[in-house]
């Protein structure tokens, strides 16, 4: 062999370049990496999930403790009380709920304008609107949260486009509130989300067979009778799983609570941030983070359960 | 027979119904209408938003690029995206690689991980990073940044590399083994050219989510690496002018440039996995 490139770290290999003629060993070899080389070629990886699951670990132990009174500092002692003053509150609490009931209305807002993009995507036949609408779902996806909530806070300031145009038409005497209060931060996350809402509830129109549409036209079927037959019995799993990754970026929302909240509309990311960077109070951060993820994640597994339940019922 | 085809075209373009093109037209115009206003006002003479656009003027272009805290957080953002783009990718095609052709026990669980920063909300990430550094006593702010990116983007190019490896022909590969090349040799100089489109689909997440991300980050910079999404935001919370448009504007040709290349190498439909 010219070519000695080695990978000397795999012993299995050694032993197939001197006997290539051994056939089920080179084909072994081939369809799977075992040993040492698959070992080297995760390590990296590996190392990445330790730091995370460490990083988790860390701060999981840091709920537990409290902060000591007057120092900036977290305790020794093990304690439940940061969980308490949690669970004890009333403002907290009602912070949670008020994030996911937004978040709630902003999935169902997000899925209601992504349903048709989605489905343009899928049907149409012209390149043009194939490609409008993928370059209008890319934008926000590349261009960033910044670039967005930028753009509704031009849209929506008191002298900003639709305030001035709808009192440039006679409609309004005096601005719509939109920024500093939740109107604004729906619109803003609900664009930020479409494109992702969209992406995911493509996969299941492509799952409907465009035949079995076009059947129950030509059998006589309205366009809203194929529609509430047809295509959504077809497509629900789909809208719910789109629905979760949906829910589950808005429950994180931070960016634009921030930027059009201006400080009076508050989602639980930002209240989390404030215990940092105001009080420095990481252990009541971190109980409000743990609470936090256990939302995301009890959403990501009750819609999964959900997701089979109906597949079950419309199989 | 013209008849029938033009039949079979009218009914196959009439697909899509009425009332839902309506509401696609509507959609389009609601995610279409901020962006190019953004465009519009970062050419206005006047820092106040009005509907003449009599002065075309470049001044907060000209404005952004001069202020110098905006030149640093460049530099920071395109330094963080130097480091980490190369360093993830190749994380990634490791793992990429050992999950398309490796057989172990564990697979699920990178999986799971390949898929947690979409579930994990960055704020989380960002305290749980910040707290663990802090412990450890990692103090270095540009390590930091290019640790936690590395941690929470490295599931992009696993996931595009992936599917680019489970459509790839086998036979090449098992011809370059069956003639010697061992795996080595056979990674570098049969699957890596075949697997550029995944590599360019994770570079392009990795870069966006190096230069946008502010939930995470935002725990972990000092002073001294600000990141431009980070001094955006401060900008924003504090001065009412269309500097930030023009980054927007900047932002969204670089989108565009980058569409084009998508396009180009990958195929749009195909980077936003629809074919």
């Amino acid at each position: 062999m010219s070519t000695k490139v080695t990978f000397e770290v795999e012993p299995g290999i050694k032993k197939a370049d001197g006997s290539k003629n051994n056939k089920d060993e080179a084909s072994h070899d081939f369809n799977t990496l075992t040993g040492r080389s698959l070992f080297f070629i995760l390590l990296p990886t590996l190392i990445l999930m330790l730091m995370f699951l460490l990083a988790y670990g860390s701060f999981i132990v840091t709920s537990f403790h409290e902060l000591v009174p007057g120092l900036s500092m977290v305790g020794d002692e093990w304690t439940l009380n940061s969980y308490k003053r949690f669970f004890t509150s009333t403002l907290y609490p009602s912070f949670l709920w008020e994030t996911i009931w937004r978040s709630a209305e902003i999935t169902l807002f997000a899925i209601i304008i992504a349903y048709p993009l989605a489905y343009g995507l899928v049907r149409t036949r012209s390149n043009f609107v194939r490609y409008t609408i993928m370059l209008v779902l890319l934008i926000p996806l590349l261009a960033g949260g910044i670039s967005i909530a930028y753009a509704w806070i031009i849209m929506l300031g008191n002298v900003g486009v639709i305030n001035s145009s709808l009192k440039y038409i006679g409609l309004i005497d005096r601005p719509i509130r939109f920024l500093y209060n939740w109107r604004g931060v729906v619109i803003s996350i609900v664009h930020y989300l479409i494109p992702f809402a969209a992406l995911s509830l493509v996969g299941p129109f492509q799952n409907v067979p465009r035949t079995l549409e076009e059947s129950a036209i030509n059998l006589g079927a309205s366009r809203i009778k194929v529609f509430i037959k047809v295509i959504f019995p077809l497509t629900i799993t789909g809208i719910i799983e789109a629905a979760c990754l949906t829910f589950a970026l808005a429950l994180s929302s931070f960016l634009f609570p921030l930027l059009l909240g201006g400080g009076r509309v508050k989602m639980i990311s930002n209240i989390i941030y404030e215990k940092i960077s105001v009080s420095y109070d990481l252990p009541f951060a971190a109980v409000l983070a743990i609470v936090l993820l256990f939302v995301s994640l009890s959403t990501v597994i009750g819609m999964t359960f959900l997701q089979r339940l109906l597949r079950r019922k419309y199989d | 027979m013209i008849k029938r085809f033009y039949l079979r075209e009218k009914r196959e373009f009439s697909m899509i119904s009425p009332l839902m093109a309506i509401f696609m037209v509507l959609a389009l115009i609601f995610l279409a209408l901020p962006v190019l206003f953004t465009i519009l006002y970062s050419f206005n003479d006047s820092a106040y938003f009005a509907f003449n656009f009599s002065n075309l003027s470049f001044k907060w272009y000209l404005n952004f690029f001069s202020i110098d805290y905006f030149q640093h957080a460049i530099i920071v953002s395109l330094g963080l995206a130097a480091v980490i783009i190369p360093l993830t990718t190749l994380i990634g095609m490791g793992a990429a690689y050992a999950l398309v052709r490796g057989e172990f026990r564990g697979a699920a669980v990178l999986n799971a991980f390949v898929l947690s920063p979409i579930v994990i909300p960055g704020v989380v990430t960002g305290i749980a990073l910040m707290t663990f550094f802090g412990i450890i006593g990692f103090h270095w702010s540009f390590g930091e940044l290019v640790l936690a990116l590395t941690i929470t983007t490295v599931a992009y190019p696993i996931r595009t590399i992936t599917a680019n490896l489970h459509g790839l022909n086998a036979n090449a590969e098992e011809a370059a083994i069956n003639l010697g090349a061992n795996r080595w040799t056979t990674f570098w100089k049969v699957i890596f050219p075949q697997i550029g489109p995944g590599i360019l689909s994770g570079c392009i997440f990795i870069f966006t989510m190096v230069i946008e991300d502010v939930s995470i980050v935002i725990f972990l910079v000092d002073m001294n690496t600000n990141t431009l999404a980070i001094e955006a935001m401060n900008y924003m919370r504090t001065m009412d002018d269309p500097t930030i448009a023009a980054m927007s504007t900047m932002l969204i040709l670089l989108t565009l440039v980058m569409a084009w290349v998508i396009e180009r190498f990958i195929g749009i439909g195909r980077f936003l996995s629809l074919d």
